[in-house]
């Protein structure tokens, strides 16, 4: 596919800016560098009551280099990218690289790591919308929403938004690459009240890297109404254990601190409570997560990490058994392994389950529980691995939604919870970074009234 | 020199823009009308550093600088923003904002108005009246006095960082008012081992000032002290109890709790769209008689604390809730114009990338008369926690969570086992009506607080006495009895 044509100027602009600083940071003697760019430009619109509320226009730009001088590295970033302001920062950067200690596991990558040929994975879908095109569409999904249900008294935001970014990563063993991408959203919020003049709120949204693969808005104004709608009248229930069955985004958001206390930077610190795991069981024979870097259109896709590392597929969970931790450059050289191209995070991380089943199945499984469709509060402590969890969603009985439950929090150990999950199901969520299903546990401890 | 001429030479000089410049922008952006118009020029240097592993591994700098201009024209808001401040990205951001509004013209500044506020804080450059080898020696103070308070201490990781800030705020009516704002933290993490046990805590502080204040006051060994403390004490706690039960909370941080119960809920947007369970209960009994709760940018050198708000409001100290009963919202300019109110210095915004909103600044509740070992003796079986990690709150349904990091059981009037972290759950409306003993000791917290809200994120300090819940949700693992 051929690239608009601003696209490939915003990306020879980056990559030049990026050469340039290589070759200031050289000249005052550093022995390495490392460059990232960032120019983004877009807008987001938010309506409300059938006018715009906001209307905002987006044009920014970031510049972030680390200069390593023998085992020292000091770090600055600009968002101005004249001459001046860039020999500004290079000379920063060399200024807290003398004041920091030796650190005998800074380096560069490895050059025959890094992605010089980078694969191509299109994620530049640029969206000619023009603004009141946008101002119209989000309109009409306030107008679909307020329609759905009389007890809707409003819709707290209907917002639309499209942004387009370019990005290069540089470093002086001559790796020079730059990106662009795109990212489309559209978002409904919306608030009833009760009889009783209580009131709720939730919402629905869809993103996507090409403007085509959103949603329908009307679908989404409906599905952010009758949600709202079913959370009045919520109450707490009683103190008890209960299965618990976590919605998609739910579940995504506590295996992402399983996955966090993978990342080789806690291991090394002695901070995670995944520590002296490796190749141990962690999940049920049944699960197992891959990361795939290279989903087509993946919302966290990459062919390779902040470091410039190649990204790859591979089985961070393996019938249940942690395989490896996930390594940047630095955090490898700490643990004395090689980087897994997880500089930056994990990129797609699919969630394999032999229990599948439909989010009734699930239900029915266990005749009782809590179905938990979103938590506030802190992730837990990494350490240990205990969380404890604010949470609303709605009791279940016989595989049937009985009322709306508020007021409650689910808390555990992450461990234990990893071995006692039942099934996930097949509502995966693809607009998260971890692409899972609902997610059924066998028992926690609900705390309420 | 005064600030605004050292702002403006930092900030309109280098692209030669004069008032005359400014006037063409506000041409532009009131072009097709509004009610409100404002630009906002400003630079922010930020240094952070950063030990690990018993080592300083690497110091960093980053500099922004930019601006923001907006229109506000009845409800909406027009907004965009440069990061190169030179006139024609000026006139472009200005126009594209200038879309929101349909009708009218802007009548040409008369005057300007410079504004000049009470300095609540130093103009000094925290980054450049400190030099780096020793800020690099207080960060191996830390790691060796750590080390050397526990064996069972096996990784420190502390944190140094400063801020220098620079705004200039000139809207339509003329008016012009600067700041300087500078802003220190320090940071300290600790994991502690024994057997296969392994805990961790942290502690830290800051305020508006110089590094200075960390070592006139000790700090650097104290936030040490505590960290490696509650980590010790974290290693003995056991499972916390889960279901409703009295609960009594610290003085000083555990002000969280204000800040996420009522504090959001009270904000002026989220009551003028009626999102907030708050929007119908003004004048109304929302708390306990004993609950006095204001917010309080006034405070000298608070990490909270602003000598004018980001709309170039003088900050205020802000009844919100007096003897219980709600008396105030907290206002940025628009929401204050619509709902027919007066302004109280809480607009605020991360940057001038982002656009304002009401938002706290110190918010904390006055001492009552109880003495804190008596709040405590009043409780037969409960819980007391003394610190927290954070919180959130849905200002819609009310419901709110804040998450204590260490805490006890109360047994008989004594506090007495440790237990492990818990989030506690409650009502905004409702919880402050159960507070039933307010203590003689506010204490403010040790200036850490970062408040994010629409995706911006601002420095806030909360306070309080220690205070008794009658009732609050606690969420351990220990259900029944046999705990």
């Amino acid at each position: 596919m051929t690239k608009h044509l601003d696209a490939k100027e915003m990306m020879a602009k980056l990559q030049t800016v990026a050469s340039d600083v290589i070759v200031m940071a050289k000249k005052i003697g550093a022995d390495g560098v490392e460059v990232a760019g960032h120019l983004g430009k877009g807008f987001s619109v938010d309506v409300r009551g059938g006018e715009v509320d906001t209307l905002e226009y987006d044009r920014g730009k970031e510049l972030s280099l680390t200069i390593i001088n023998g085992k020292k590295k000091g770090s600055a970033s600009t968002s101005d990218f004249s001459a001046q302001a860039l020999q500004k920062v290079v000379n920063a950067a060399n200024d807290f690289s003398r004041y920091a200690a030796d650190d005998s596991f800074t380096s560069l990558p490895e050059k025959e790591l890094l992605a010089y040929k980078p694969k191509v994975i299109e994620s530049y879908y640029p969206w000619s919308i023009e603004v009141g095109d946008a101002i119209q569409m989000a309109k009409n999904m306030e107008q679909t929403a307020l329609q759905i249900d009389d007890q809707i008294s409003q819709v707290e935001s209907a917002a639309m938004a499209s942004h387009e970014n370019y990005y290069v990563l540089a470093n002086s063993l001559d790796f020079n690459i730059a990106s662009c991408s795109t990212w489309h959203e559209a978002s409904c919020s919306v608030i009833a009240k009760d009889k009783a003049n209580n009131m709720q709120r939730d919402y629905d949204y869809t993103v996507a890297k090409d403007w085509r693969d959103l949603l329908a808005f009307d679908e989404i104004a409906q599905s952010a109404g009758s949600k709202t709608v079913k959370r009045l009248g919520a109450k707490a229930i009683k103190t008890q254990e209960a299965p618990v069955i976590f919605s998609p985004s739910c579940a995504a958001s506590l295996l992402s601190v399983i996955v966090g206390a993978c990342y080789g930077s806690k291991i090394y610190r002695r901070s995670s409570f995944l520590l002296d795991k490796l190749e141990q069981k962690i999940f049920p024979e049944f699960i197992s997560m891959i990361e795939k870097p290279l989903l087509e259109k993946g919302v966290n896709s990459a062919v390779y990490d902040c470091d410039g590392v190649t990204t790859s597929e591979k089985a961070l969970f393996d019938r249940g058994v942690l395989k490896t931790y996930l390594c940047s450059t630095y955090s490898a050289n700490q643990l004395g392994l090689r980087s897994t191209g997880n500089a930056g995070g994990v990129y797609n991380l699919q969630v394999d389950s032999n229990e599948v089943s439909g989010l009734d199945e699930l239900m029915r499984s266990v005749k009782c529980g809590v179905y938990v469709t979103e938590m506030m509060g802190d992730s837990g402590n990494p350490v240990t691995g205990d969380f404890s969890k604010g949470a609303s969603g709605f009791w279940f009985e016989n595989g049937e939604i009985k009322y709306p439950v508020e007021g409650i929090t689910v808390a555990g150990n992450l461990l234990d919870l990893a071995q006692n999950i039942l099934a996930f199901g097949d509502d995966v969520d693809k607009r998260l970074g971890i692409l899972a299903g609902s997610m059924l546990v066998k028992s926690l401890t609900i705390a309420g009234t | 020199m005064d600030i605004i001429t050292r702002v403006s030479e930092e900030l309109l000089v280098p692209a030669a823009l004069d008032l005359k410049d400014i006037e063409k922008v506000f041409d532009n952006l009131m072009a097709k009308g509004g009610d409100y118009a404002d630009l906002y020029f400003q630079s922010e240097f930020n240094e952070h550093w950063y030990l690990d592993d018993g080592i300083v591994k690497e110091g960093s700098l980053s500099i922004d600088k930019g601006v923001g201009v907006r229109v506000n024209s009845q409800e909406k808001t027009g907004f965009a923003y440069s990061d190169d401040i030179v006139l024609p990205a000026l006139l472009e951001a200005s126009k594209a904002a200038s879309n929101i509004a349909q009708v009218g013209s802007h009548t040409p500044i008369k005057a300007w108005k410079r504004q000049n506020p009470v300095q609540l804080y130093s103009s000094d450059n925290p980054l450049s009246t400190f030099s780096s080898e020793k800020k690099v020696s207080m960060l191996q103070e830390i790691d060796a006095y750590a080390r050397s308070i526990d064996p069972r201490v096996k990784q420190v990781t502390a944190s140094l960082s400063g801020v220098y800030e620079s705004i200039l705020m000139i809207n339509h009516l003329g008016e012009l008012c600067a700041d300087i704002r500078p802003l220190v933290r320090m940071g300290v993490q600790v994991v502690v081992e024994q057997g296969d046990k392994r805990e961790q805590a942290s502690a830290g502080g800051g305020q508006r000032g110089d590094y200075t204040y960390f070592i006139n006051n000790g700090y650097i060994k104290s936030y040490t002290d505590s960290a490696v403390r509650q980590a010790l004490v974290n290693l003995e706690a056991r499972p916390a109890p889960a279901g409703t039960m009295p609960v009594v909370l610290g003085p000083g941080w555990p002000g969280v709790l204000l800040h996420e119960a009522v504090g959001h809920g009270l904000e002026g947007d989220f009551n003028r769209k009626k999102t907030s369970a708050f929007h119908d209960k003004m004048g109304e009994q929302v708390a306990s008689s004993l609950c006095t709760i204001v917010d309080d940018g006034t405070l000298p050198n608070r990490r909270g604390s602003l000598s004018i708000d980001d709309e170039g409001v003088a900050t205020n100290c802000t009844t919100l809730i007096e003897d219980g009963k709600l008396v105030n919202y907290m206002q940025d300019r628009l929401n204050a114009r619509l709902m027919n109110m007066v302004p109280t210095g809480n607009g605020r915004r991360e940057s001038y990338a982002h656009i304002p909103m009401p938002r706290m600044t110190n918010t904390y509740m006055l001492p009552g008369q109880s003495a804190p070992e008596d709040i405590i003796r009043s409780v037969e079986k409960g819980i007391y926690a003394v610190n927290f990690s954070g919180g959130q709150v849905d200002i819609t349904s009310g419901k709110f969570v804040f998450s204590a990091s260490e805490a006890y059981l109360i047994e008989k009037g004594k506090v007495t086992a440790p237990i492990k972290g818990a989030t506690l759950i409650g009502d905004g409306p409702s919880v402050l009506h159960k507070v039933s003993m307010v203590g003689n000791d506010l204490s403010l917290d040790d200036g850490v607080g970062v408040c994010g809200k629409d995706g911006q994120s601002v420095p806030v300090g909360v306070g309080q006495p220690t205070l008794k819940i009658d009732e609050l949700t606690v969420g351990g693992t220990q259900s029944g009895d046999n705990q």
